[in-house]
């Protein structure tokens, strides 16, 4: 129990913080890296919005070459890529597999499923590069650029910190617990060790939002930011030209 | 048990001319929700540009004290008044916007993205112009030795930097009081001598709680010896730090 229990939180611990930021390539030198990010979000919002709205395969593959070029000259690893978008793509892909032998196998089936597979692979890539190449503190600005309500955004900023801290928490809990082990319990006792690591770990975290809130008091308590200057440079300018382009090569 | 005369406490009322002092605290009290007595009537009267360290072993209130004192929990029972003024829903702004509060724990503390918004989350909340907030987040990120890691996420730091942020987000804005929980707790030599540095050098009213006897002398003028059962044992100077056998029966050394 106690090691399902670690391998969990580990795991969980691992896909938040990856999920939501990749600190080792947003710092890299890259193209998309250096787009402002209130371009960048919207940008891709409308290639994920354009790639939704067509079932025309002839548009959607080069609007994942396109990604993919980005992808190069923002130094992302095709592997990298790909082992953030390939889980999605083949649960996707499964879920539209009885379309192509319903009630027997047809072309337009196969079709039908490949240009759904291929919708969900150019969204999922357009968010993965979003988020390999734009630190969490631009995506927070971004929305607070276009004015989503400062305590959603607040509460997003929290998740994502206090998620990396409880996670920590159940860690030491656990760390602390395996330290003290000497001998191979019981399933009795490791169901009974198990709610108590547990209950102990809610105990904590709720002494610490307490915590928490009393500091985010002391420091004025608000959901008040500053957004950052915004200068549209040449990167800006290829990025919105090609997506620009891309609308009125669809439309 | 050894109670030392009390030789330099100041009266609850003010004497010196400075005006109102700038904490009172007349017989509070603080109970924890399960029933342990945190804070036992505890007064207190401290006057502008005082430094005062709240010293006493672990448990024996300091941190809750500081919590109170602030105006960030309201006591059980008893009065304080910061600033003049009740610290109270009506007041909450004009208190943050002069008092300072640092955190034992810099986990508890920090929680925005970066170090550079840490700097500027308060700044915001309080008005200030970006390029006022900015200019000042350059000059104590350079004086606080963390302008290396401005765009790093908090929690990625060491111990001894997450306290430097902190501090800084504190000392940084100046506040007319500034709080301060075991400054110097868990972090290196050299960490620490900056840190204890930086709070000589800050001009706020400082309320420091500490464990640790041989820091007060460097930021502190005024001492407040909390024993282990919670009571005040001494208000006074310096000189208070010398009675071994006192320090030793307040669990102190």
């Amino acid at each position: 129990m106690i090691e399902v229990i670690e391998r969990t939180a580990k795991e969980a611990s691992h896909f938040f913080q990856n999920f939501l930021t990749s600190e080792r390539t947003v710092y890299q030198k890259g193209f998309l890296q250096g787009v402002d990010s209130r371009v960048k979000i919207p940008s891709f919002f409308i290639l994920i919005v354009l790639a939704v709205s067509t079932f025309n395969l002839t548009k959607l593959f080069p609007l994942l070459i396109f990604l993919l070029f980005l992808a190069f000259i923002s130094k992302i690893s095709l592997k990298l890529l790909v082992s953030r978008v390939w889980l999605f793509t083949l649960f996707t892909f499964i879920i539209v597999t009885p379309k192509i032998f319903y009630p027997f196998f047809t072309m337009d089936g196969l079709i039908y499923a490949l240009t759904f597979t291929l919708r969900v692979l150019i969204a999922i890539t357009s968010v993965s590069l979003i988020i390999l190449t734009t630190p969490f503190s631009d995506m927070v600005s971004t929305l607070r650029a276009y004015r989503l309500p400062s305590s959603m955004i607040t509460i997003l900023v929290l998740t994502y910190r206090y998620i990396h801290l409880t996670f920590s928490e159940l860690f030491r809990i656990l760390l602390a617990r395996e330290s003290r082990r000497v001998s191979k319990m019981s399933f009795s006792e490791t169901w009974k060790s198990g709610g108590n690591t547990l209950g102990l770990f809610f105990i904590r975290v709720l002494e610490r939002s307490e915590r928490v809130y009393l500091s985010s008091l002391a420091r004025g308590g608000g959901y008040r930011a500053y957004s950052k200057p915004f200068r549209f440079s040449l990167s800006e300018g290829f990025f919105t030209t090609s997506v620009i382009l891309f609308i009125w090569w669809f439309i | 048990m050894v109670h030392l005369k009390v030789t330099g406490s100041k009266n609850l009322e003010n004497q010196n001319g400075y005006g109102e002092p700038v904490i009172m605290a007349k017989n509070i009290s603080y109970t924890y929700p399960d029933g342990t007595d945190a804070v036992k009537g505890f007064s207190i009267s401290i006057e502008d540009g005082e430094r005062v360290a709240l010293l006493g072993p672990n448990g024996c209130g300091k941190s809750t004290l500081i919590m109170l004192l602030s105006g960030l929990l309201p006591p059980s029972s008893g009065e304080i008044k910061i600033l003049g003024k009740k610290p109270d829903r009506k007041n909450s702004e004009f208190l943050r916007r002069n008092i300072g509060v640092v955190f034992q724990n810099p986990d508890d503390f920090l929680f925005n993205p970066t170090v550079r918004e840490e700097l500027l989350y308060t700044p915001a909340q309080l008005g200030m112009r970006f390029e006022e907030a900015i200019a000042l987040v350059k000059e104590y990120s350079k004086k606080f030795e963390i302008d290396d890691v401005l765009e790093k996420p908090p929690f990625r730091l060491s111990g001894g930097e997450k306290k430097k942020v902190s501090i800084a987000c504190s000392i940084m804005l100046k506040p007319r009081i500034l709080f301060l929980d075991e400054p110097t707790a868990n972090v290196d030599g050299k960490t620490r001598r900056k840190i204890i540095e930086l709070i000589g050098n800050s001009n706020s009213t400082v309320i420091v709680a500490t464990h640790e006897i041989d820091i007060v002398p460097k930021i502190a003028t005024r001492v407040v010896v909390i024993g282990d059962d919670r009571n005040v044992r001494a208000d006074g100077g310096l000189e208070l730090l010398e009675r071994k056998e006192f320090l030793e029966d307040a669990g102190i050394i």
